[in-house]
């Protein structure tokens, strides 16, 4: 269903569809599209413009008691949620994410290969069971069965839960839900769960599903491939947990009580879709303000090195970001760096917490720990305030936020922020561009998480290729331009969910039909280029030969001896491109006396001589000499000499290293 | 006092080979990255080294299998050539032990003794893998107790320390081989014995041994250190050929330095063994004595007679 979704996306992606109102849509049919605006402006170029805030959806006000000897969690508190949508709804969807760490069958652990970011399975399972869930406005009454939870088209698997409603809620009604219900945390697996007595609690209570605006529930089950999708809304959660946890929550501490062995602490933010929240007796923190929000970070004694690492990268990502796709706007910032036991919980984003991690040592010797908080403070922005579907569309937070990071690493580390080591420097945008190398052709980009082959696959399509995608649109068009359609698109659907139709709108505002129809190409077909130099030639530029007729008569000129010295010579290269993507190229021929004559081509057509005329011969050309075109899918033909380049520098270094080798493992 | 000329005999054979055989191991490796980024660009491979890393990051992608098949060929060759250079191992020590002897002389005798190395380094190589296997089966137990601490780099460091008897007695291996070598050359015909002199003369002489090893380990640390800054302000990702051949030449230097200071430790146990047999019988080499020297009354060189005899 899932794939039908996506390519019927993308035959409607040029069609205007206009919304229909009024007509009854049974559920789960696919109208969910709104169409961008024709123009979002230059206003969205500056902070003036965003919206303040978001409209209020899904509220929530959960109490919640942390048992630390079993992990479990006992909840109950109440849902405020407004039908936004322009239809009645009958029922709701609600999500109960952590049953699909129930046991085998469900569709998350279902694979005997392990599955998901972590790659393994877990060894005690985690579930919700949802005790209460009523309606004030439509009497009170429980209406939760446990046989809600399994779906019917996949009874083994009971994250999508469907709750029938005694009468459907008027379209702009606004119910008030009561809810109870307790978790069970798994060992932690897919950031969440817990390790001895470190608990990461995500997705840990009854969520109810977003309903689009044409009356479309987006429910799912909770794949391994897949992350998340809800409504903005208010929370205000209390989380009651033993007297020696240190917590580390969503949102604001406003309020803190004890009770004998225990201790309380309520959290509130406004303007956000999710909760979640660590508690563990043993970390150590650091706080810091920066630009008006302030940061905490919770870690493990002995990573003091890599809490400062964190701190320099957060440092640097807000003014980054907020200059960038407008201004951060909570108070608070929770930065998480779990025990080296539990790295599962690692490399996660939540609003306003984010989970980090690595080993202690990291910091000496590398920029892996700013790397990833880089990446999950960008999800702040695109994940957090841009709340688009990561389930249908994981490219349009994981994509855009790695590109967010790489040029947030480049600002920060320079240039070899992926590798500075013995003379060699080497970017982060090279790792990206070989992944994205070795897998644009096995499938496309813009596809919901569930439809891939593997997460390998999400990792080198969604986050590499995405990147990678867009890092060529900045160098061919300028990275300026861009930055200026992330931002329009960030701050414009701030507060709101666009999908791919609007992020495309937006860079065919700020750079032209020309990237906007690459993009789309790349994003949604597949897209791919290959440049390569077939052939290189080069002969004396001699004066033609043969017989002639002119005005004097017949004349005949001699061909020219083969050894004739030329002063002048002729050269030509045959410059090819594969692939259905195409970008403005340059070529530099360069020539035997070293002179480097340049051209640039418009990268349409499949093959194309160019020619020089020079002093010299042509001895070897090269296309894309600065490394332009990330996108192309192979380097290695980008260029071709008529004399063999020198491997002088591997050989040596081979050598030495060998001989390094030797003198330690021989005799 | 080992005296310069020998060892820097001894330091070259060391080198040679080391050159020799790290470019038969090294070569097929080579070939593979260069096929796949250096040979069609203008500028050969110092495109591998360009800022950003594009073209060596895409040269390892592509070149991956052959690469990963020229590595494993690689190791299996320096397995092959690192038995080979037990040869010239002992040719290094035969020239320190005794200066005056022909190359040819040093060639026979660096061939007569390669078994009883052999026999020598199949046995270290087999209890150092043993001891390195017993550390690796005891390294989660070690975390698990180091577990109740609090500071994981605190925790990480007490299970180091408590690894270091093993690393210790995995060098300690090394230099006692080293000695029993030194004991080979001076005339044991048995690897046992061998490994019996050369176990006394470091019991006898231990820091002695033990300091010299530290000190050339710390010298060839610090040589490619060195190495390695200087190589990075050559920077060959910019044009020229003096910057290869600059960079060749401190890869080089560091290298002779490196066999120049194994050369210098040979030397030392040598010396040990000498001082240090087992009963003060035999072994006893006056290494100062000149090439082409005559050799003083009170000096004895002797093999032993086996045991039995």
């Amino acid at each position: 269903m899932w794939r039908a979704l996506a390519v019927t996306l993308a035959g409607l992606f040029f069609v205007t569809t206009a919304a229909a109102d009024g007509e009854e849509a049974p559920p789960n049919e696919t109208k969910r599209e709104t169409e961008p605006p024709s123009v979002i402006g230059a206003a969205f170029d500056g902070d003036a413009a965003m919206p303040a805030s978001a409209r209020r959806i899904a509220s929530y006000t959960l109490q919640a008691s942390l048992d630390e000897v079993t992990h479990g969690v006992r909840g109950r508190g109440t849902i405020v949620w407004t039908n936004a949508s322009s239809r009645p709804a009958p029922e709701m969807y609600v999500h109960l994410y952590l049953n699909a760490f129930k046991n085998e069958r469900t569709v998350f652990l279902r694979s005997p290969f392990a599955a998901g970011r972590s790659g393994r399975g877990n060894k005690h399972w985690g579930y919700i069971d949802v005790l209460r869930f009523a309606v004030r406005e439509m009497g009170d009454t429980n209406l939760w069965k446990p046989e809600l939870a399994r779906a019917s088209d996949d009874p083994d698997d009971e994250t999508d839960a469907l709750v029938p409603l005694p009468r459907p809620v008027a379209a702009g009604e606004t119910i008030t839900v009561d809810v109870e219900w307790t978790s069970q945390l798994p060992e932690v697996v897919e950031r969440t769960g817990y390790d001895h007595d470190f608990h990461l609690v995500g997705q840990w209570f009854p969520k109810i599903a977003r309903r689009e605006p044409d009356g479309t529930w987006v429910h799912f089950h909770f794949n391994a491939q897949s992350e998340f999708y809800s409504d903005f809304g208010s929370y205000d959660v209390t989380v009651d947990v033993p007297e020696r946890m240190i917590v580390g929550a969503t949102g604001v501490r406003t309020e803190e009580r004890r009770s004998g062995a225990r201790r309380s602490e309520r959290y509130k933010i406004d303007d956000v879709h999710d909760f979640a929240w660590t508690a563990w007796p043993l970390f150590a923190e650091r706080r810091d303000a920066v630009d008006g929000v302030s940061v905490r970070i919770l870690f493990p004694k002995g990573n003091e090195r890599n809490a400062e690492a964190t701190l320099r990268a957060v440092r640097s990502g807000l003014r980054q970001y907020g200059n960038a796709y407008g201004r951060y706007p909570y108070p608070v910032l929770t930065v998480v760096h779990p025990p080296a036991s539990a790295p599962a919980a690692g490399g996660m984003e939540y609003p306003t917490l984010i989970t980090t991690g690595a080993p202690w040592y990291t910091s000496f010797a590398t920029t892996f720990v700013e790397r990833v908080t880089l990446h999950e403070l960008a999800h702040q922005w695109f994940y957090g305030l841009v709340a688009t579907d990561e389930h249908s569309w994981p490219f349009l937070d994981e994509g855009l936020t790695s590109f967010a990071e790489s040029s947030a690493m480049r600002a920060l580390c320079g240039p070899g922020d992926g590798l500075s080591l013995l003379g060699l420097s080497v970017d982060g945008d090279a790792y990206f561009r070989s992944a994205a190398a070795s897998s644009g052709h096995h499938d496309i980009v813009a596809r919901p998480a569930a439809d891939f082959a593997s997460f390998r696959e999400i990792g080198a399509l969604v986050y590499a290729r995405t990147e990678t995608i867009l890092e060529t649109l900045a160098r061919v068009y300028g990275p300026e331009k861009v930055h200026r359609a992330l931002g329009r698109y960030a701050r414009r659907y701030r507060f709101e969910h666009p999908n791919p139709k609007h992020f495309i709108a937006a860079v065919r505002e700020t750079m032209g039909d020309d990237a906007a129809s690459m993009l789309a190409a790349a994003l949604f077909e597949g897209g791919t280029v290959d440049f390569s130099v077939r052939d290189v030639q080069t002969a004396p530029a001699l004066p033609s030969a043969g017989v002639f007729d002119g005005q004097k008569g017949r004349e005949t000129v001699d061909a020219p001896r083969e050894k004739a010295k030329a002063d002048r010579y002729v050269g030509r290269a045959l410059i090819a491109r594969e692939g259905a993507l195409s970008f403005p190229v340059d070529v530099a021929m360069t020539l035997d006396d070293d002179t480097v004559v340049r051209r640039t081509l418009d990268g349409r057509a499949r093959w194309q001589w160019i020619d020089v005329d020079a002093k010299s011969p042509l001895r070897a050309v090269e296309v894309d000499p600065e490394r332009k075109i990330l996108l192309d899918d192979n380097l290695s033909n980008n260029s071709k000499s008529k004399r063999p380049g020198t491997s002088a520098r591997i050989f040596e270094r081979a050598q030495y290293f060998a001989a390094l080798a030797l003198s330690v493992l021989g005799p | 006092m080992i005296p310069l000329r020998p060892v820097l005999r001894a330091s070259l054979v060391l080198y040679a080979y080391r050159v020799v055989a790290s470019t038969i191991v090294a070569y097929p490796m080579a070939r593979a990255l260069a096929a796949f980024g250096a040979t069609t660009h203008p500028d050969g491979d110092r495109v591998l080294f360009e800022p950003g890393g594009f073209r060596l990051v895409e040269a390892l992608r592509l070149g991956s299998a052959s690469l990963g098949a020229a590595v494993q060929s690689g190791a299996l060759v320096g397995i092959v050539t690192t038995v080979i250079g037990l040869v010239p191992l002992a040719a290094a020590l035969t020239i320190l032990a005794d200066p005056r002897r022909s190359p040819g002389d040093v060639a026979k005798r660096a061939v007569e003794v390669f078994p009883v190395f052999l026999k020598l380094g199949a046995a270290t190589v087999f209890v150092q893998a043993v001891v390195c296997g017993g550390a690796a089966a005891v390294a989660p137990t070690l975390s698990g107790f180091a577990g109740v601490m609090v500071n994981e780099q605190a925790r990480d460091i007490a299970v180091s320390i408590a690894l270091l008897p093993a690393v210790a007695a995995v060098v300690g291996l090394g230099v006692w081989e080293d000695l029993a070598r030194a004991a080979a050359t001076m005339g044991e015909h048995r690897a046992i014995d061998a490994a019996r002199y050369g176990w006394a003369a470091l019991l006898r002489h231990r820091a002695r041994a033990l300091r010299f090893c530290l000190a050339t380990t710390v010298a060839g640390c610090a040589a490619v250190a060195i190495s390695a800054a200087a190589v990075g302000l050559i920077d060959v990702s910019r044009p020229g050929a003096i910057r290869v051949l600059g960079v060749a030449l401190a890869h080089q230097a560091t290298l002779f330095a490196i066999a120049g200071l194994r050369a210098t430790w040979l030397g030392v146990g040598l010396s040990t063994v000498a001082t240090g047999s087992p009963g003060g019988r035999g072994l006893t080499v006056d290494l100062n004595v000149a090439p082409g020297g005559a050799i003083p009354a009170e000096i004895e060189s002797h093999d032993p007679a086996p045991e039995g005899t």
